[in-house]
């Protein structure tokens, strides 16, 4: 009955998140984001250091622009929802707060990660496509191996990207606020931390939701690649540890409010 | 199981909204004050209330939205979150609005309608119901208020629920809109389903409900049916024309009634039945030319009712 009952809030979510054009249009725009940056760590990677890497490399490298691209397509089936107060309909529908919570994080989440792992699979083939042109000699390839296991490291990220933002837009309800705080833990945060030269601090910064995806997905490309001297699964540790927090504070939230 | 009779019709309860001293604070207002009222089925039962009363409050707390400080509100005896398919028992308009504006009719119903296991062909039906199938695939931010409110209606009416949560359902309906409402509700009402109904608009309450609930600052004020409640205003009156109008202007005040005298042979009499007064007069033996009942309209009912509300708060005044 339960199970019942959460499929079928599952499916009022998806029909809902389709149903709206936004939900498209950050689609597209996260595609965009993706391959811009893909070209240009491509062909950054292409000229910079001779050798070959997984077509897929690049876009990895990408995460770090197009998570913005997630932070939005993640945000607006929350923050529209309450903007245009049809939250009140779909929680009469579905009045068991967790119940409601949950079906809205799984359909964010398995997009997120369906629509990144399809575009990053796309965005490889062009960038391999790309780097076969005159100056770069066709450095990129696609080895089976390391690019089903970036697809699926990226799949990951973005949902876990996407439950960081349910999450906080949960909490905060408003999509301008949702969007300056995730700006400021995604990107401001760890700039400024970074800044402060402070070992610990410096180590924190590189922590955060943004570095330690970064870590985990392997990402070498981006000028913060170096530095990111931790292993793979730690990044994965953290970010999980960031996504879980804020999915736990949007919970509280959620389940003691008034709508 | 749909298609079948509804769930809860062969239930032996005639109590179908159960409040329990609910109360509700925002801060430190306090929206409901210990509310105990039930609600039952086979009738309209209208909500009134000056705003600010908390009818809405009261309305949101029924199904889950807003989160009692005390006491509780039940629905067929049970919470309304411990419902399995909660719009098939409950329909509830409480924000016509309440809609992404970029959705469609359709999708907004469908995707409701598929969160409580009910067919597709029940949204594209309600729509129907409710004469918006020329605009179902609009997108709800393009329609008008009345097609709004509408919207709102389908919502409710989509899980053929045995009980209907009107707030404000007539805001933006133009008359035809209205006269269609007040059928509806009282279709449902005759169909044996509980019918719950807020509205600011007296003279359409006192069309289309049976019974009332009046809250003032929270609190009840009546709980009655209509015509108790038109009965009890200080404002129904009974006319009597008679040429021994001081003579039986006396029995009358003996009776219990409040007389006045407009003049040689009218008199106007409060605090007695039209019956009563007849009785008196005939027991007397006095002879009557006219004998006429002038009936407070719901409106006068209730601003006498809840001015009252109003005093008693402030300073309780001599109760005639």
């Amino acid at each position: 009955m339960t199970t019942t009952a959460t499929l079928r809030a599952v499916g009022a979510e998806w029909a809902r998140f389709r149903t709206v054009r936004s939900t498209w249009w950050c689609l597209v725009g996260t595609g965009v984001l993706m391959g811009m940056a893909a070209l240009t760590f491509g062909a950054d990677r292409a000229t910079g250091r001779g050798g070959t890497f997984a077509a897929t490399a690049p876009v990895v490298d990408g995460a770090v622009l197009f998570q913005v691209g997630i932070v939005a397509l993640a945000m607006l089936p929350v923050t529209a929802e309450y903007a245009s107060g049809g939250v009140r309909a779909s929680v009469q529908a579905v009045p068991r707060r967790g119940r409601f919570l949950l079906a809205q994080a799984v359909v964010v989440a398995s997009s997120a990660a369906v629509a990144t792992v399809l575009g990053g699979l796309v965005t490889a083939v062009v960038v391999r496509e790309f780097l076969r042109l005159e100056p770069f000699g066709g450095p990129a390839g696609l080895p089976l191996g390391p690019v089903v296991a970036d697809l699926l490291r990226l799949g990951c990220f973005a949902a876990l990207v996407a439950l960081l933002t349910v999450g906080v837009a949960v909490a905060v309800r408003h999509a301008a606020g949702t969007l300056a705080l995730l700006f400021a833990l995604l990107f401001a945060l760890p700039l400024l931390l970074a800044s402060t030269g402070s070992a610990p601090l410096v180590e924190l910064a590189l922590r955060l939701p943004t570095g330690a995806g970064l870590a985990f997905l392997g990402s070498t490309g981006t000028p913060v690649g170096p530095l990111l001297d931790y292993p793979p699964l730690e990044g994965l540790a953290w970010l999980a540890g960031w996504t879980a927090a804020a999915l736990g504070l949007g919970a509280a939230v959620f389940h003691g409010r008034d709508l | 199981m749909h298609g079948a009779a509804r769930p809860g019709r062969s239930l032996p309860s005639t109590v179908v909204i159960t409040l329990e001293g609910l109360t509700k604070r925002y801060g430190d207002r306090l929206a409901v004050d210990h509310l105990t009222v039930t609600v039952r089925p086979g009738r309209v039962t209208g909500f009134l209330g000056p705003n600010g009363a908390g009818k809405s409050t009261t309305m949101r707390a029924i199904v889950g939205l807003d989160l009692p400080t005390a006491g509780r509100a039940l629905v067929l005896g049970r919470r309304y979150r411990d419902l399995a398919e909660p719009l098939r028992v409950v329909g509830a308009l409480l924000d016509a609005r309440a809609v992404h504006p970029g959705r469609s009719v359709r999708a907004h119903l469908r995707s409701l309608a598929r969160s409580n296991g009910i067919p597709r062909r029940r949204a594209d039906e309600v729509v129907e119901t409710v004469g918006l199938g020329p605009v179902a695939r609009r997108r709800a931010g393009t329609l008008s208020l009345g097609m709004g409110q509408r919207l709102g209606i389908a919502a409710a009416l989509l899980g053929d629920p045995e009980i209907l949560i009107f707030d404000e359902p007539v805001n933006g309906l133009d008359p035809n809109g209205v006269r269609w409402f007040r059928g509806l509700a009282r279709r449902m009402a005759a169909e044996g389903r509980t019918v719950f109904v807020s509205s600011h608009l007296m003279s359409e309450m006192q069309a289309t409900a049976d019974h009332l609930v009046v809250l003032g600052k929270g609190r009840l004020l009546a709980d009655a049916p209509l015509t108790e409640v038109l009965a009890r205003s200080p404002l129904t009156a009974v006319t009597v024309r008679s040429p021994h109008a001081g003579d039986l202007a006396a029995r009358l005040r003996t009776a219990g009634g409040a007389v006045e005298r407009l003049d040689e042979c009218r008199l106007v009499v409060t605090g007695l039945a039209v019956e009563r007064v007849g009785d008196v007069a005939h027991e007397a033996g006095i002879r009557l030319h006219e004998l006429r009942l002038r009936e407070a309209s719901l409106e006068q009912a209730y601003q006498e009712l809840t001015a009252r509300s109003i005093e008693f708060g402030a300073a309780p005044t001599e109760v005639a």
